[in-house]
């Protein structure tokens, strides 16, 4: 007796702390268009003088914050630059251009190479990255080539921060007017080689495709090891730009770390669908993962789903991909803010659509992550459906 | 998985040489406890994809539980190399009790072969089952002495690192698994 009650007890031990619930709610065509309405809905609404847009509001304290950071202000532009780009969407093309007034009056020239910097600040990796990747994602929306320069100039921004073993260097210094030694960006590196992948797209013959292969070269094998993560850093990034170099332009260390990638993805997502606000998944699990964090997982995953699907290689992927990615966009879903749970709102138009953090704030990231990775899931959701 | 990888799994979940030191002497009743385990578990593996639906986790993420239990289990072979002797029951009853239960379906190949149905590696689970099995009845030919108990205590110890070898490897994969 005490033999099965030591094992009933242990079996719940483990039911409780390791494998608890995996709860993933359904996500549809329709509830993830829904969310992503409202999602550029907060972000449109969030348009202020001066090409910016809101920063992040904190419900329990009816208080908005005053910080602002230009790489996520890219990150916005981006993301309705995505959606007007899929959905012809007037709104959030109109939104995105405006971001456009700060960025112009934020512009480093140095050389050859602009970067995306304030006045007084060093230029970073990841604003400059992600800015390219946003414009080059309204060339694709408008057609539109009147930032071409702007985008090539970003573009030799992160070429110059490259080193000879393909790596990227994170901060370039005003002070010194040199790339800061050994200080790498954790999501720059893999927002330039996007950039690097975007390019040799969109500008074939200007020799993007060198500094794309080299830099996907080091992130696939080196990255880890240099930068000091322990387990394959889930980088959605990378996930986006290995979809872009596609199966011609990955060599068999790239599939090796995609397929990791999309384990720690995938583990990510698992993860997270065991967490929960309260009880003892709350306690065992942590807090769920704020709006950035089940975007970021979702993006990531939708690309390498992209990738399994054009390339044979991981076409065993293909199944679990879609089955993690589903999972984390349902959860997205579920957890938006809607119009009626807005309404107890202090300020109803800043949480509607929004995703909100345990304490209670959100900020432009959070309802744009999720929004580039519910258009993402779309895709999979349309193609899965037309098979 | 692979069938090499679940027959070493197995093989260090039953742990043959430290089953020996507790096993009946009356070969019958082993041999009925572990066609008995056999059946058990096979039937776990068989359910062991509805199972894991049924409680909602995926298979990937079951294969972290199971490494945990490995683990354990492989940790208390390593510092216990020699078990208590559990009660019996009389005559060929003691093939339920203790062969097939608690001996031969341990915590680790309940875990196991739920695994292996969740992955659809139900045959490969058994297949893996008969040969570990196999080698526990193999170990009755051992005749007891203080000098085979002590060989026996060592394997069971080796056998037992080897569990949590595994143990790690399994958690590992499921880190790594989509």
């Amino acid at each position: 007796m005490i033999y099965i009650a030591v094992l009933a007890l242990g079996a719940l031990g483990l039911r409780v702390m390791v494998v608890p619930a995996e709860v993933c709610p359904a996500v549809t065509p329709a509830n993830a268009r829904g969310a992503i309405a409202e999602a550029s809905g907060w972000l449109e609404r969030g348009v202020r003088p001066g090409g910016l847009y809101t920063y992040g509001y904190n419900r329990k304290d009816d208080a908005v914050s005053q910080d602002y950071n230009i790489t996520r202000h890219a990150g916005v532009m981006f993301g309705l630059y995505q959606l007007a780009e899929e959905t012809g969407d007037e709104k959030a093309l109109a939104a995105a251009e405006h971001g456009l007034m700060f960025v112009h009056a934020n512009l480093l020239r140095n050389g050859g190479w602009t970067a995306f910097a304030e006045p007084g600040q060093d230029a970073r990796l990841g604003a400059s990255g992600l800015l390219a990747i946003a414009l080059v994602q309204r060339r694709f929306a408008t057609g539109d080539e009147s930032e071409d320069d702007l985008i090539r100039g970003l573009a030799h921004f992160l070429a110059a921060q490259q080193q000879a073993d393909g790596s990227v260097l994170g901060r370039w210094s005003r002070e010194t007017e040199r790339a800061v030694p050994d200080e790498y960006a954790k999501f720059g590196t893999g927002q330039a080689l996007w950039t690097f992948a975007l390019l040799d797209k969109l500008v074939p013959g200007e020799g993007w495709g060198q500094p794309a292969r080299r830099l996907a070269r080091y992130v696939a094998t080196r990255r880890d090891d240099v930068e000091g993560y322990v387990l394959t850093f889930p980088d959605h990034w990378s996930a986006y730009a290995l979809a872009e170099l596609g199966p011609d332009g990955l060599g068999e260390p790239e599939i090796a770390y995609a397929r990791e990638l999309a384990g720690i993805l995938g583990l990510n997502s698992r993860l997270e669908s065991q967490s929960g606000q309260g009880g003892l998944n709350r306690v065992f699990r942590g807090e769920p993962a704020s709006g950035a964090g089940l975007g970021t997982v979702t993006e990531g995953l939708a690309a390498l789903w992209r990738l399994s699907v054009a390339d044979p290689r991981l076409a065993d992927l293909t199944d679990n991909l879609s089955a993690r990615l589903r999972c984390t966009a349902g959860r997205a879903v579920e957890r938006q803010i809607d119009p009626f749970e807005a309404e107890n709102a202090p300020r109803p138009l800043l949480a509607r659509g929004a995703w909100f953090t345990e304490d209670g704030y959100t900020q432009m990231d959070h309802q744009r992550h999720p929004l580039s990775g519910l258009l993402a899931t779309l895709e999979v959701l349309d193609a899965e459906s037309a098979r | 998985m692979s069938f090499a990888f679940l027959l070493v799994a197995l093989v260090a979940s039953t742990n043959p040489c430290r089953v020996r030191l507790v096993l009946p002497e009356r070969r019958q009743a082993v041999v009925l406890g572990a066609l008995i385990a056999l059946a058990v578990a096979g039937g776990v593996a068989a359910v062991g994809g509805a199972v894991l639906d049924a409680l909602d986790i995926t298979p990937e993420t079951f294969r972290l539980a199971a490494a945990v239990v490995l683990a354990l289990e492989g940790a208390r072979a390593l510092v216990l190399a020699r078990p208590a002797r559990e009660p019996e029951l009389h005559g060929l009853g003691a093939a339920l009790v203790p062969v097939a239960f608690p001996l031969l379906l341990t915590p680790g190949v309940v875990m196991l072969t739920l695994t292996a149905g969740g992955d659809d590696d139900v045959a490969l689970a058994v297949g893996a089952l008969v040969v570990a099995f196999a080698l526990v009845l193999l170990t009755t030919l051992i005749r007891r002495g203080a000098r085979a108990d002590a060989l026996l205590a060592a394997g069971g110890r080796l056998l037992g690192a080897a569990e949590i070898a595994v143990g790690v490897a399994l958690a590992v994969q499921s880190v790594h698994d989509v």
